[in-house]
């Protein structure tokens, strides 16, 4: 009986010596979180060598700012300003009580949309409301609002909308301060208005530690789908908000020769983030991926439109939208 | 997270209740037959060749720390389910067996939590090695084994689900005994199974884990290698105290031990699988 005991004793204790086989975590001190975030970022953001960024001075600059006696707000403070030099809306850090963020990609220019312009001068309670989408008809030309890429739409609502429209002599799709989401949505939308099967984009993902280690170009097609396609002319209103989910859509319909952008450039977030966890349980989040138009041009500091237009005061006075004004003037 | 992600664990999300009341039915069944302990055969001596089905549940306690995932151990208790055929001869024993396991790991530090699911599935062919009269009965053999552990941490937004897979050939021993206790028969075995060549599927180095535009499909985004002991230390270990009952049938009670370390693809993980099983040993054929 004793050496059956003494056996199961052992077998128990043999199970419980596991943990010897595995690490300790790491250490939780400031000076550890700081040199992990900081190496978490330089072996997996994608847009050092684009930006031309120096992180290795980044580290000199910001590292004696930290010791083993920083608390955790001035830590976070510190982490935060060295992400602020990446310049980037996908570089985020969440501390629980308190998220890092850049927004000089819209904060530093003219916010170009009113939603109660929109909403009291040119919708005026004709509107319709399908999913995400707020539509109407303006001058025989179909109005769309979609607000963001975080609201899931279906088939079933784009068919509607396609049929409403089918007969219009345009389709003006409002992607204002649309700030992106998901990015599944966007060949979803966008295919709705494919002619033919095109090359909409390519990108490349962070393969190794180097600045520069990248996988081969992945080559994004868009092509029709869905019950019907609307390709008469469609002209979509960007400004400075449009990021991330929305610059890719707007890159995409930039394919389209029946499709034209009028307003301010996008904000840019070519970038896919990924988010690590640190050692003391923050999270960075870090754009990991470099988007490309067909013509090469690099997406993440924004798509230029076909014709730029800005609000003026005169007309936001008057209740009127320029942007949208010079679209329906290029639709008659 | 893909759409697909979302729909595979909202669904492993409503089956963990659905799967807690299948382990209590499980247990409970099992229990009844225990109840027939006093409904040993009088001969308990092993066949000269058995084919035993096995079904149980029990729970686990799976720790890991995926580099790719965070650098923090996370730890949870999961609930599993237990599948095996044991076909035993004069001399030699084939033993298939599945487990399946589902639940939350969480990191101690950071509070965050890890949904996880985990399968293995071993299948060993085994000789004996042994006199037959030998008190202990050794056997060794070579096995396949399959192993997949995912994990879908919902705070990584883009990069949360992270996944090990191996197939696996290697070396396996067993050994066996029969002795009296409380008047009973009972049986202990033991089996160490060692892969020695691993087919290994990790996350890649971005930890991205979907495609722009959510392309499920794209294979570019895993890292996937042949190794050996270099890359990746995985040691299996079971062992069950069995109890036969009557007509050939029996109980066991099987713990179940899984551990690896590897460094397949470009960041360096280590898992290990406690696990407590009850099973019933249904006796499907015997000579």
């Amino acid at each position: 009986m004793k050496k059956y005991a003494l056996l199961l004793s052992l077998i128990v204790g043999f199970a419980s010596c596991e943990y010897i086989l595995f690490e300790e975590d790491p250490a939780d001190d400031p000076i550890s979180n700081f040199d992990a975030l900081w190496r978490a970022v330089d072996e997996g953001y994608s847009f050092f060598e684009f930006k031309r960024i120096n992180w290795d001075s980044v580290y000199t600059v910001y590292r004696p700012k930290v010791n083993n006696n920083t608390r955790a707000l001035e830590l976070f403070n510190t982490m935060s300003d060295m992400l602020f030099t990446l310049r980037d809306g996908h570089v985020n850090l969440n501390a629980g009580f308190n998220r890092s963020r850049n927004w000089e990609w819209f904060l530093g220019f003219p916010p170009n949309y009113d939603k109660n312009i929109i909403e009291r001068n040119y919708w005026r309670q004709q509107e319709w409301y399908t999913g995400p989408f707020v539509h109407t008809v303006l001058d025989s030309v179909g109005y769309v609002r979609y607000g963001s890429f975080s609201s899931v739409f279906n088939e079933s609502h784009l068919d509607l909308i396609i049929a409403r429209f089918q007969n219009a002599k345009g389709i003006i799709i409002d992607v204002r301060d649309n700030g992106g989401g998901f990015g599944y949505l966007v060949p979803l939308l966008a295919s709705r208005f494919a002619d033919q099967r095109r090359l909409a984009y390519t990108f490349v993902v962070k393969n190794g530690p180097a600045h520069n280690d990248f996988t081969t170009p992945v080559k994004v097609y868009v092509e029709p789908q869905g019950e019907r396609q609307f390709t008469k002319p469609v002209i979509i209103l960007t400004n400075r908000m449009c990021y991330s989910a929305t610059n890719f859509f707007v890159a995409t319909m930039k394919n389209f020769p029946h499709v034209r952008v009028i307003g301010d450039w996008t904000g840019g977030g070519g970038g896919t983030p990924v988010s690590k966890e640190l050692p003391n349980g923050w999270i960075v989040r870090y754009s990991s991926t470099q988007s490309f138009m067909p013509n090469g041009f690099n997406i993440e500091g924004g798509i230029p439109p076909d014709i730029q237009v800005n609000m003026t005061e005169s007309d936001r006075l008057r209740n009127k939208d320029t942007i949208l004004e010079r679209a329906l003037a290029e639709l008659k | 997270m893909s759409k697909c992600h979302i729909i595979i664990f909202q669904v492993i999300k409503r089956s963990t209740a659905s799967a807690c009341r299948a382990l209590c039915y499980t247990v409970l069944l099992t229990l009844y037959a225990i109840t027939a302990l006093s409904g040993q055969s009088e001969d308990n001596a092993r066949s000269k060749s058995a084919f035993h089905l096995k079904l149980g549940g029990g729970a686990s306690l799976q720790t890991i720390r995926d580099q790719a995932m965070s650098p923090l151990l996370y730890n949870g208790i999961q609930i599993g389910i237990y599948a095996g055929i044991d076909v035993r001869g004069v001399r030699d024993l084939y033993r298939m067996d599945a487990l399946f396991w589902l639940g939350e790991t969480s990191s101690e530090r950071s509070g965050r939590t890890s949904e996880n699911y985990t399968y293995t599935i071993n299948s060993s062919y085994l000789w004996r090695v042994s006199p037959d009269d030998a008190r202990w009965n050794w056997h060794l053999g070579a096995a396949v084994t399959n192993w997949g552990s995912f994990r879908n941490h919902q705070s990584l937004i883009n990069s949360n689900f992270f996944y090990d897979l191996f197939f696996s050939t290697g070396l396996t021993a067993a050994t066996e005994r029969h002795f009296r206790l409380f008047r009973r028969d009972w049986y202990a075995d033991w089996q160490i199974i060692v892969p020695a060549l691993t087919y290994g599927l990790r996350p890649n180095y971005s930890g991205l884990d979907v495609a722009p535009p959510d392309d499920d499909s794209f294979q570019g985004f895993a890292d996937a290698q042949f190794v050996s002991f270099g890359k990746l230390l995985n040691v299996k270990s079971r062992i069950e105290l069995v109890y036969p009952l009557l007509n050939g049938n029996r109980v066991g009670l099987l713990y179940y031990w899984d551990f690896f370390s590897t460094s397949i693809g470009a960041h360096p993980a280590q898992q290990s699988m406690q696990s407590a099983q009850l099973s019933l040993h249904v006796l499907l054929s015997k000579r």
